[in-house]
């Protein structure tokens, strides 16, 4: 039986959130907790590692960058897969995420069908399926 | 896990859509609000957050008129003219007026 994954969703807009959450969850049939800030995602994953942590890029405080960062300074957290979310789909930025250790970039806006395809697809690509 | 045509999961689509139509309003009021005070680099970031959430939940005229928006707005961020200001005013007027039919839209 394929274990079920939890993801961690992290993003300031709370209808991001949703939305991302019911695709993950309904199509996808992730686990999935969610996190408003990057202040806040580094405190669940710290306590609750997930087996993926979606990151939104551009949020207030703590930005996605940022919260990778600390995310691989500790130890719980240090190897947990993060893919990006974001709006910025140039592939320099692309490539400057990749390059900061970002599993994946998924690109806003997202389709709510096919998001947890390629979720999927990237646990698979790092031996997570 | 569901199929992406599974009754309940499109009945819970449509209601997360008709919320988020029915919040748009309070968001473009948040944009205003920020332009008009002059914070043209927080109201460039909730049009950048609007343009990108708009076309996830199905509003592409929206979504494109806040991606207009937000390129107004970064050009805005040192001192915007009387121009630049007349052509903010034009973009949220047309987002607002598209976020105000947005209800209906989903519904």
């Amino acid at each position: 039986m394929v274990p079920v994954r939890t993801l961690l969703v992290v993003d300031d807009d709370p209808d991001i959130r949703r939305i991302a959450a019911l695709s993950l969850e309904r199509i996808g049939g992730f686990r999935v907790t969610l996190a408003a800030s990057g202040e806040e995602a580094i405190d669940h994953a710290t306590r609750d590692p997930p087996d993926l942590v979606l990151l939104d890029v551009s949020m207030p405080g703590t930005d996605g960058t940022a919260t990778l960062a600390a995310l691989r300074a500790h130890a719980p957290t240090a190897g947990v897969p993060v893919v990006f979310f974001t709006a910025l789909v140039s592939e320099d930025e692309i490539a400057r995420l990749r390059s900061l250790g970002a599993l994946g970039v998924v690109h806003k806006p997202f389709d709510v069908v096919t998001l947890p395809v390629r979720i999927r697809d990237m646990l698979s690509a790092a031996g997570l399926d | 896990m569901v199929e992406a045509s599974d009754p309940a999961f499109d009945a819970l689509l449509r209601a997360a859509r008709v919320d988020f139509a029915n919040g748009l309003s309070v968001r473009v009021d948040e944009i205003e609000q920020s332009a008009a005070r002059g914070a043209w680099v927080e109201a460039r970031r909730a049009a950048h957050k609007l343009r990108g959430a708009a076309a996830v939940y199905g509003f592409g005229a929206l979504g494109a008129a806040s991606g207009e928006l937000e390129d107004l707005l970064a050009s805005c961020e040192c001192e915007p003219d009387a121009h630049a200001r007349e052509l903010v005013d034009q973009a949220l007027h047309r987002l607002r007026t598209l976020a105000e039919a947005a209800p209906a839209e989903a519904r």
